[in-house]
């Protein structure tokens, strides 16, 4: 196997992926990539035994959604060979306040190794994303480069969501080093409708207050003056998947993060929210985020390799039936790269220039050079 | 991108964000990577740098990276090492460059601090944001300070910890108590070593004066310690004392106090340390019984030694005495030989059990050694004279030569001199049967105050075996065995001379050839007298006037009494006897006497009580004193000192020679008037 193997099927049933992936690995893979949608209802109990007795590294996870060609899927595994051994770590703890990334990372992974590309999946619904991702990019630099996503279920339930050679896993991180390199492209097309604001209390991902005010009565104040729409017991979400927030840089960009849910007046954010940090509440238009995509596809050389897209899931439910024209966009601006991917909960990448992030509502796109 | 929306508010911002990073904690590096990892993010840079000041390199050093893997890229990049030389050399805090076809550098002055580097890709920081972060980069500085200050105090800490955590062991693990009180004496610091010594609990004792520790026999001058010191009398003492111990008895302590001082030298307590010292001081005691035992036993066989000589003594003057007296009536020739017998195998008896005294007294260490001027000529006649009539008889020719230089009176021991002498000489007779005998003295040096003269006795007698002359000076050690059974002797003779000579600041060697002869050679060190004195009076004084004395004899012993009796008749003296010390005290309470031969040792009352007593009388009557002399066989160290003490005025040992005896008469013949005290203690007292 000289390329990547791309294999999806949309049976939900276990043995259709240990059928497939099988099969993958008897062509020849030296590494197994799984992308399982959340509808499929992956247990630990009806995948550990065959996980662990894969005989190539295992990596990926439980997404709320699957991309493949052009579509994308919410039931179905899609199994990736890879042509190279890559070397994948897991590290746990990806809630605990007490861990320090940079040492555990440097402990598990290697300090001063020369990493060419670097895969990040992690429990999307763990509270210490951001400082793992601070505490990677400070162990292996700014030359890598860094991708993922959080996997996990859309239900906010948290379980079991990562694949590895140990079985399923929950709260944990992957990081997959891979000696090929990649192009990579970030978008979101998000906008600013309010603000600013400064995140005047905070608790890692959990907004409590912003401007000395009840985070959520600050937030509804504005979301429902635009949408027209009212915060009930349980239509949260509906309404918040097109209101997330941005902090700003100051060259204009912003890092989305997205609201999920509400704890009484607080926000919990699908990652860390920095403290005192300036944010403003953001708007969608379909047709600006499907502008972005297509922006970040362009960016993306050409070539024939194909190319993952990480989606976020909340662009999914807020495009609804216009997602079809982003991955559309997406994959006009990529030629004739295959597309292949997930929707996640929440992005990972260094934007290709800059710092390693975790981003909402975003798009990433890595052309892997293979 | 979308550019800033409201310019001034996002600067604002920027600046509020990253202000409220600064500083959040105290470590340098923890508190860079909180700053910088937002702060990147912000900025939309890739990493950053920072170069702070070195105390040691009086340079800039690179001290942190973000990501800290980038540490080294700014080394391994040419372009950016140079441009950070180049912003060293004209530090500007707003230059920013190129280093390669993307990558910028922007540099941020922290003024003496450092100075931190952004890098960024594509596009330099633009001018207003540079500005906004500059209030914030000198709160960086002043965080780094901080930083470095907190690691320099922590360091201290740390080091002081160490020294601390070292400290306490040494102080937990040694075996002497250290302790600390407060300026009232009260305990506030004792170590481990305390429980380990006197068995009690140290939370027990904290808070307890100190003083209360000692024991009942100590607690008094303990208190004058602990009162000197904390009074300032004295900054320190060592003094030992017991302590009260719960596990065992008093435990004996050497403890050393010193007074603790605040700055202004006020007293605040006392520190210092007790050592247990209990073993010790029980091995003090125990060597201080030993000693007692072994001064015991010393006297016990001094006492053996003393009583041994007095009952062989006491016989011994009646052999001599009674050989003497016979040899003066007419006798057979054969009489006349057999007499002559007794009376040489009596005196070399006497040689013999002199010897033996000798030896016992030098080694006990109690040689009796005196220092008097005397007529060196004089002494060397005498030394010489008992040893004439055996070289005569021997038909071996015995010459004295004394050297000019030779001063004529010297003082030291005279007796010793001449027993070293005659030791030689007696020796040098016995073992020459032809030829000569000769006793050379001359100078060796000699100034205001001292001479040493050396003696030389040499003879043409058998000579002794090289291999044998080295042995020849060690006790009971003769030439060889058959030397003994040739020529009898106790093989003393050679030690005590030497141990003699040792004691006159000399040296005995000894040269000889078997067959041809041998020279003992030692010399001595004497005082040069500083004035001509008369000599002490002959025995052998020719013209002793012949007037008769009353003396009264107190002697025990019957034959002693009839030698006596045989010697004062034939001298033409009255005499009367008193069989103990009483009776010659009532003797002499009923009538008066010239002269009062006193022994010592006798029963009832002993000649010493009898002498105070007859003393005591003398001052009760105010009575003219009468001469008493000390006759008696009791011939050890401290005799002749105890008969002085009890008020006697000369001393005679038996056996008693005739000279002697006389000598000591002469004294208190009526144109010698009575002396008070300290005579000489073998021969005739000094007027």
């Amino acid at each position: 196997m000289e390329r990547l193997r791309i294999a999806f099927t949309d049976e939900v049933q276990p043995h259709a992926l240990f059928a497939l992936a099988d099969q993958i690995v008897a062509e020849g893979a030296r590494s197994l990539m799984v992308l399982a949608a959340d509808a499929n209802g992956c247990r630990p109990e009806a995948f550990d035994d065959w996980l662990r007795a894969v005989p190539v590294p295992v990596f990926g996870g439980v997404f709320p959604q699957l991309i493949h060609a052009q579509s994308n899927h919410e039931r179905g595994y899609l199994v990736v060979g890879l042509p190279e051994t890559v070397e994948v770590f897991n590290l746990g703890g990806l809630s605990d306040p007490a861990v320090d990334y940079s040492r555990s990372v440097s402990d598990l992974v290697g300090a001063g190794r020369r990493i060419v590309s670097m895969l990040v999946l992690v429990d999307g619904l763990a509270s210490r994303i951001s400082a793992l991702l601070d505490g990677i990019y400070d162990t292996f630099g700014s030359a890598p480069f860094y991708f993922g996503g959080g996997a996990g279920s859309l239900s906010f339930v948290r379980r079991p969501c990562l694949f590895s050679n140990r079985g399923m896993l929950t709260d944990h991180a992957q990081i997959v080093v891979s000696s090929v390199g990649a192009a990579l492209s970030v978008e979101h097309g998000w906008e600013k409708l309010a603000g600013p604001f400064v995140v005047t209390s905070v608790y890692r991902n959990v907004i409590e207050s912003l401007d000395f005010q009840p985070a959520f009565e600050v937030y509804r104040e504005h979301v429902q003056a635009e949408s027209g729409c009212r915060f009930g017991e349980d239509n949260f979400f509906d309404i918040a998947k097109g209101f997330p927030f941005g902090m700003e840089k100051p060259d204009g960009s912003l890092v989305v993060r997205d609201p999920i849910a509400r704890e009484g007046n607080n926000l919990v954010c699908v990652g860390e929210v920095p403290s005192h940090s300036v944010v403003y509440l953001l708007r969608g238009d379909k047709e600006r985020l499907i502008d972005a995509a297509a922006r970040s596809a362009a960016r993306i050389p050409p070539g024939k390799a194909p190319a993952m897209l990480i989606d976020c899931i909340s662009r999914v439910l807020f495009l609804e039936s216009e997602f079809a024209r982003e991955l559309e966009a997406v994959q006009k601006g990529l030629g004739e790269r295959p597309l292949f991917g997930m929707l996640t909960l929440g992005e990972i990448a260094n934007g290709g220039t800059s710092c390693l992030e975790f981003y909402n509502k975003t798009l990433v796109l890595a052309a892997i050079h293979l | 991108m979308v550019p800033f929306s409201h310019p001034s508010l996002a600067l604002v911002s920027l600046q509020y964000e990253l202000a409220l990073a600064v500083g959040q904690e105290l470590e340098l590096s923890p508190m860079l990577r909180r700053f910088f990892a937002p702060a990147l993010k912000l900025l939309g840079c890739n990493s950053a740098h920072v170069w702070l000041h070195s105390d040691d390199t009086f340079g800039f050093e690179h001290a942190f990276a973000y990501p800290a893997f980038d540490a080294n890229t700014w080394g391994d990049h040419p372009g950016f090492s140079e441009a950070v030389k180049k912003w060293q050399t004209v530090p500007d805090s707003g230059d920013s460059c190129l280093i390669d076809a993307s990558t910028y550098l922007q540099f941020l002055s922290m003024g003496s601090v450092g100075f931190c580097v952004l890098v960024r890709k594509h596009e330099p920081l633009e001018p207003r944001i540079v500005a906004a972060l500059k209030p914030i980069v000198e709160r960086l500085a002043t965080a780094c300070v901080a930083s470095l200050e907190h690691r320099e105090s922590e360091r201290l800490r740390a080091f002081a910890a160490e020294n601390e955590a070292r400290l306490r062991t040494v102080v937990e693990a040694v075996g002497e108590v250290i302790f600390q009180t407060d300026r009232a004496g009260r305990l506030i610091f004792l170590n481990p070593a305390w429980t380990r010594i006197t068995g009690r609990d140290i939370q027990d004792c904290l808070g307890m004066p100190l003083l209360g520790f000692f024991s009942d026999e100590d607690r008094d001058a303990a208190d004058e310690v602990l009162t000197s010191v904390l009074a300032r009398w004295e900054q320190s003492r060592r003094f030992e004392a017991r302590l009260l111990a719960l596990h065992r008895e008093k435990v004996w302590v050497s403890a050393q106090i010193e007074r603790r001082q605040n700055t202004g030298s006020t007293a605040i307590g006392m520190t210092g340390t007790l050592v247990d010292i209990t073993t010790q001081r029980e091995m003090i005691d125990q060597l201080i019984d030993a000693r007692q035992a072994a001064e015991q036993a010393s006297e016990a066989k001094s006492a053996f030694l003393a009583n041994m000589s007095h009952e062989i003594r006491t016989p011994m003057n009646g052999v001599i005495g009674l050989a003497q007296l016979a040899l003066e009536e007419d006798l057979s020739a054969s009489a006349r030989s057999h007499l002559e017998m007794i009376l040489g195998s009596a005196e070399d008896l006497l040689v013999i059990i002199n010897d033996i005294l000798d030896f016992s007294k030098i080694e006990a260490g109690r040689l009796d050694f005196v220092e008097e001027p005397f007529d060196l000529r004089l002494s060397l006649d005498k030394a010489l004279s008992p040893v004439r009539l055996g070289a005569e008889r021997k038909g071996l020719d015995l010459s004295l030569k004394v050297n000019e230089s030779v001063p004529f009176r010297v003082s030291g021991d005279p007796a010793r001199l001449k027993q070293v002498l005659l030791n030689l000489l007696s020796n040098a007779v016995k073992f020459t049967h032809e030829g000569s005998i000769g006793l050379e003295v001359t100078t060796l040096e000699h100034n205001a105050d001292h001479a040493r003269l050396q003696f030389v006795v040499s003879d043409t007698g058998i000579g002794i075996a090289p291999e044998k002359q080295a042995r020849i000076f060690e006790a009971f050690t003769q030439a060889d065995g058959s030397v003994n059974r040739a020529y009898g002797g106790t093989g003393l003779g050679l030690t005590i001379s030497q141990r003699l000579v040792d004691l006159m600041g000399g040296q005995l060697r000894l040269q000889s050839v078997p067959g041809k002869g041998s020279r003992f050679i030692f010399d001595a060190r004497f005082r040069v007298a500083v004035a001509e004195t008369p000599g002490p009076v002959s025995a052998t004084d020719p013209e002793l006037p012949s007037v008769a004395l009353k003396i009264l004899v107190a002697e025990d012993n019957a034959i002693n009494r009839r030698l006596m009796a045989g010697l004062l008749e034939k001298l033409g003296h009255r005499f009367s006897f008193a069989r103990d010390g009483q009776e010659a005290v009532d003797a002499f309470q009923s009538e008066e006497f010239d002269v009062v031969l006193m022994d010592m040792q006798m029963p009832v009352v002993d000649g010493l009580k009898a002498t105070r007593l007859i003393r005591a009388l003398e001052s009760t009557e105010q009575r003219t004193p009468t001469p008493i002399v000390a006759l008696t066989a009791n011939a050890m160290q401290g005799d002749r000192e105890r008969c002085l003490e009890a008020g006697m005025n000369a001393y005679l040992s038996k056996p008693v020679r005739t000279a002697d005896l006389v000598a000591t008469l002469a004294c208190y013949l009526p144109r010698h008037p009575v002396a008070p005290r300290g005579l000489n203690p073998s021969s005739a007292p000094k007027p």
